[in-house]
């Protein structure tokens, strides 16, 4: 006797869904989902990390707090509302969540994960390489193998990584990030992972982020690919992106990721349109960094920041844009560029790169031609030159 | 509110998290074997399948962890807290 195929019941579906949203709705409710709400049960518990911190324990990972941060791509973290250790504006004496290596490989395992799951919600935005296909056998979304290959050069590369981070490391010594930060990075170093190509594909996957190195905020987890073919990426190359996440963290601890500064008039300047682009202030001191050591990289990453912040550190000096960069307080620059330049000009140069650097370079190059400013050594710094022709800016 | 009454009430907030967490557990997995019983698979229904299955996991670790873990105020706090994280990262409409 024949018989209708069994199809799926979407009730069944639907039905679960509702009970995962009533759930969601609960923990809404709870008092750790608004670390501002001043009931007695959050005091009790933000007490109890009180005592945490009193009793000299390190506050280990909470990877599902740091994955929600990272994707809330805000450094002002609901964890880091429930952990107020440090004054935002002198930056972070330690971390928020300090990592062991064991605790930084779960960290990585965890954003992984994350990731899929934002990728699974979201197949739209995944490339067609990732598209989901229905067999009989029914091979999952996580049954998909992420192998590296079997010729894997990482093993020998991540040593010579090692090796690099430890040369760099020694670079930034006392004099280059002062006594404060130094001591702090001192204190806790960096602790870097090295990640297959998998989580970097999950991260761009999941949120566009293409990168072969991470800082994540809040912690001292450094990320870097331990795929990079070491035939296309000399010594000059891997120090600058070593040197490029060691700065991200140097930057964290002395207050960097918070850019403020009082202007000539008086008025205080601080938040989101106040956008210098902490990754071109880094990129840019990372290449100050290995050049300053005689290495030069093949390439400048967010080479338009790069280009318009140089003529900024070419204005006012290289050690008085590496301290505003390493603390956030950009009322020495300010001064400096309205000296120059006139006053309110820095204020409408910082407007103008929230929208477009390139437009802020221009910005910039006119009025130094105004107050003939001499730009021929800017021009003239390999690092603008190589900008430049990444760009692909005719000279 | 006393120590005492902080980790009583904890305690009862734990309880009420567990029924919600047990409850959606059933659910899914009733919705999953449905699916893993069916040969036609539709398309359009096995993201939301996948999102299930992401759920079902988070939730059982965590089932297990309040179970079976310490009864202290600052353990069922911690708790809480992750399944608050786990909740915010799964919310049904506010990924990507």
């Amino acid at each position: 006797m024949g018989g209708a195929e069994k199809s799926v019941d979407p009730e069944k579906i639907q039905r679960a869904e509702a009970a995962v949203t009533a759930a969601t709705e609960h923990a809404r409710k709870l008092p750790f989902a608004s670390p501002g709400v001043a009931s007695s049960v959050s005091k009790a518990f933000n007490a109890t990390l009180d005592l945490v911190k009193e009793h000299g324990m390190k506050v280990t990972a909470t990877l599902l707090d740091l994955s929600l941060s990272r994707s809330s791509n805000n450094t002002t973290t609901s964890t880091k509302k429930l952990v107020q250790l440090e004054d935002v504006s002198s930056g972070h004496e330690v971390p928020p969540f300090v990592m062991t290596r064991k605790g930084a490989e779960e960290h990585s395992e965890a954003l992984t994960t994350e990731a899929e799951m934002v990728i699974a919600r979201n197949p739209s935005r995944v490339s067609s390489e990732l598209s989901y296909e229905t067999s009989s056998s029914d091979m999952g979304f996580f049954d998909r193998n992420y192998s590296i290959p079997e010729n894997d050069p990482g093993s020998s590369f991540v040593s010579r990584l090692v090796s690099e981070a430890e040369l760099v490391s020694g670079w930034l010594v006392d004099s280059y990030l002062g006594d404060v930060i130094s001591d702090r990075f001192k204190k806790t170093p960096p602790v870097i992972t090295f990640e297959p190509i998998s989580f970097f594909d999950a991260q761009e996957k999941a949120y566009g982020y293409l990168a072969v190195g991470f800082y994540f905020p809040d912690t001292n987890h450094i990320a870097l690919d331990r795929n990079l073919d070491a035939t296309q990426n000399s010594i000059a190359d891997t120090s600058n992106l070593i040197a490029h996440e060691y700065l991200h963290y140097a930057a964290y601890l002395g207050g960097g990721t918070e850019i403020r500064f009082t202007d000539s008039e008086g008025n205080y300047h601080s938040g989101e349109n106040m956008n210098l682009s902490h990754e071109g202030l880094t990129e840019l001191h990372a290449q100050n960094l290995v050049h300053s050591h005689g290495m030069s990289p093949s390439h400048v990453s967010y080479a338009p920041e790069v280009l318009s912040i140089s003529l900024l550190q070419h204005i006012v000096g290289k050690e008085v844009l590496k301290e505003a960069y390493l603390t956030g307080n950009f009322t020495k620059i300010a001064e400096l560029v309205d000296e120059k330049l006139g006053n309110g000009t820095f204020t409408e140069f910082m407007y103008i790169f929230s929208s477009s650097p390139l437009d802020a370079l221009v910005f910039l190059q006119n009025y130094g031609a105004s107050a003939k400013i001499d730009l021929s050594a800017w021009a003239e710094n390999p690092i603008v030159r190589q900008a430049k022709k990444d760009l692909g800016v005719t000279e | 509110m006393d120590e005492t009454e902080v980790g009583t009430k904890l305690l009862d907030l734990e309880t009420e998290t567990q029924a919600k967490v047990s409850h959606s557990i059933s659910l899914i997995e009733v919705a999953i074997a449905d699916w893993e019983g069916t040969k036609k698979k539709p398309k359009s229904l096995a993201t939301r399948i996948d999102y299930l299955r992401i759920c079902h996991g988070m939730f059982l670790d965590w089932e297990k962890k309040s179970l079976k873990g310490k009864k202290d105020p600052t353990s069922v706090a911690n708790r809480l807290r992750d399944f608050v994280s786990i909740c915010q990262k799964i919310k049904p409409g506010e990924h990507g």
